[in-house]
């Protein structure tokens, strides 16, 4: 798959209903349950839980301008969780990973010498989070400002619409690197919040996939 | 890095900080409650919290109905999945409606009544079955239990955490590093006595610190300072010379709560003697008010002996010979109970 470049607003792109949107290529991607079994060392509750990955299919669109790399993600999800009123609830969220080192492995989160940079949307937070890890546990929230990553979601229809949107040239280190021409590996998450899905127990597309970013 | 022995760095300490009450002269008070509550748990998010809290025993308890909500180890060590609570398990916000009963004209056709958080009227909140007894009378009867986090030596709440934000001080003390913690709550599924709350404003999750900056400085934690009954001792379960030592491992009076869940916790209880049962026609008899039975549920088969040497040792004591278990029961200076932590707060 290629991340084409398009000379589209990137201003207007940051509201995934924008009719805008339209002009660039949707692809559906398959997500499964991530394997829990892996994280037995790391949770021995959580490994033994079943019953996540409630999201099964996710609608992907992704484009480039030569300075903002943007990702847009709908998914059908007939409950809003976007707030956290009471002890036992959760709220729905999505990434996009990437690994910061070839071989680093999606499932795992990357690994001790292989870290992996990821950007975290949740639906009852104002900002997402930039995010690193060298493995399960490792998992370490940074503020977006420094990558500059923003996101926005909105919920139409039954359906979140979550836009993902990064200067491709930034000078933080510990981010992934984005150069048109360049190769681009990405995975996918979701977390159902009235499933009761966080850390692990989420849907996933599973290992990275190469992308070329359109030159 | 090896995850699982990085959780076994994580759950192990070189000693271990332990509390001992006495179930036989806790008045249910809930001293304990208000003096940890005045201390941590006042901020935003924290309103429905009692790190420290007393229930009404046989009862559904606080948070409500913890003891089925499963967690812990079964008898292989292995983990066992646990449930999360609500805010009304754990207590509620209950406000009482002053305002409508005091400043508005219909105020004499208003009740006093708590409210739940959503504006509705309560229809469970923290000790809402205080006082209910068990057992038919004449037998009826009920015991008081204090509870707070129990800082296991096996704790769960390490193991479950997907993001090592968990972990055993030195002295044995568990806590929650609220840097690393993002509030999955999978240490609320996996505590078997539900002792660990989620904070919906911080969205982190929040437990007993054990008063960790009293202790620091030789202060024994609140809720055992502030216990006017006296019921509690405290210090390291490796000091001979303390309350704790002596009570836990040299007379084997005080047990864990619940040892079958496999945390191996570390507050310990002496067991409630109770007063003797009436038989059919009124009279007195040997048996105990509060069934064996009964007991053995949350202690376990040691409370039995832990019983027959209280049992004996009171005898002794009334026969008019010398016993060091009563002495340390009924010790009037406190300074005796809590081995170095007697240092004032102020």
């Amino acid at each position: 798959m290629i991340i084409k470049r398009l000379a589209l607003d990137a201003t207007a792109l940051a509201d995934g209903r924008n009719e805008i949107w339209s002009e660039v290529a949707e692809k559906e991607i398959a997500l499964s349950p991530a394997p829990l079994a892996l994280t037995n060392a790391v949770s021995p509750y959580m490994s033994r839980t079943s019953g996540h990955g409630k999201n099964e299919s996710l609608k992907v669109r992704m484009l480039h301008d030569g300075n903002v790399l943007s990702i847009r993600l709908a998914w059908k999800d007939p409950s809003k969780d976007d707030a956290i009123n009471d002890l036992d609830q959760f709220a729905d969220a999505a990434a996009v990973m990437f690994p910061m080192t070839p071989g680093a492995s999606a499932f795992s989160m990357g690994s001790p010498d292989k870290a992996v940079n990821a950007w975290l949307w949740k639906a009852d937070e104002q900002a997402p989070f930039d995010v690193m890890a060298r493995g399960y546990a490792t998992s370490a929230r940074r503020e977006p400002q420094g990558s500059g990553l923003t996101a926005s979601g909105h919920y139409v229809n039954e359906h979140w619409i979550v836009v993902f949107q990064r200067t491709m040239k930034i000078s933080r280190e510990e981010t992934v690197s984005m150069v048109p021409g360049a190769e681009l590996a990405i995975a996918f998450a979701l977390w159902e919040g009235s499933n009761n899905e966080r850390s692990a127990q989420k849907s996933v597309s599973g290992e990275f996939v190469s992308m070329t970013i359109e030159h | 890095m090896n995850s699982t022995s990085e959780k076994q760095r994580l759950k192990s300490s070189k000693r271990q900080l332990a509390t001992v009450i006495d179930l036989n002269k806790c008045m249910g008070c809930q001293s304990c409650t208000v003096a940890c509550k005045n201390i941590w748990t006042q901020r935003p998010g924290t309103e429905h919290m009692r790190w420290a809290n007393v229930g009404t025993y046989p009862g559904r308890g606080y948070p409500r109905d913890w003891q089925s909500k499963g967690g812990g180890y079964d008898k292989q060590g292995r983990a066992l999945q646990g449930q999360l609570i609500n805010i009304v398990d754990a207590g509620d916000n209950l406000q009482f409606n002053h305002d409508e009963v005091l400043n508005h004209e219909d105020g004499q056709n208003a009740r006093l009544e708590p409210r739940s958080a959503d504006g509705q009227t309560a229809k469970w909140g923290y000790n809402w079955d205080e006082d209910q007894a068990s057992g038919k009378w004449p037998n009826a009867f009920f015991f008081y239990l204090p509870r707070k986090c129990n800082h296991c030596s096996n704790a769960p709440c390490i193991d479950a955490c997907s993001r090592n934000a968990i972990s055993k001080r030195d002295d044995g003390v568990v806590l929650i590093d609220q840097d690393r913690c993002t509030g999955h709550r999978h240490c609320v599924e996996a505590c078997p006595y539900k002792m660990i709350y989620f904070n919906p404003a911080t969205k982190r999750s929040e437990k007993c610190i054990e008063c960790f900056p009293r202790i620091d400085k030789g202060i024994a934690p609140a809720c055992n300072r502030q216990c006017v009954g006296r019921t509690r001792a405290y210090g390291y379960l490796d000091d001979k010379d303390s309350q704790v030592y002596k009570l836990v491992r040299q007379w084997k009076v005080a047990l864990p709560l619940h040892p079958e869940y496999g945390t191996e916790p570390n507050v310990y209880y002496v067991p409630p003697m109770s007063t003797y049962a009436y038989d059919s026609d009124g009279r007195l008899t040997d048996d105990m008010r509060i069934p064996l039975e009964v007991l053995e549920q949350y202690f376990g088969p040691a409370v039995h002996q832990a019983l027959a040497t209280l049992v004996a040792q009171r005898q002794q004591r009334k026969d008019g010979n010398p016993s060091q278990l009563m002495d340390i029961l009924i010790s009037k200076v406190w300074q005796d109970r809590f081995s170095e932590f007697t240092n004032e707060p102020v």
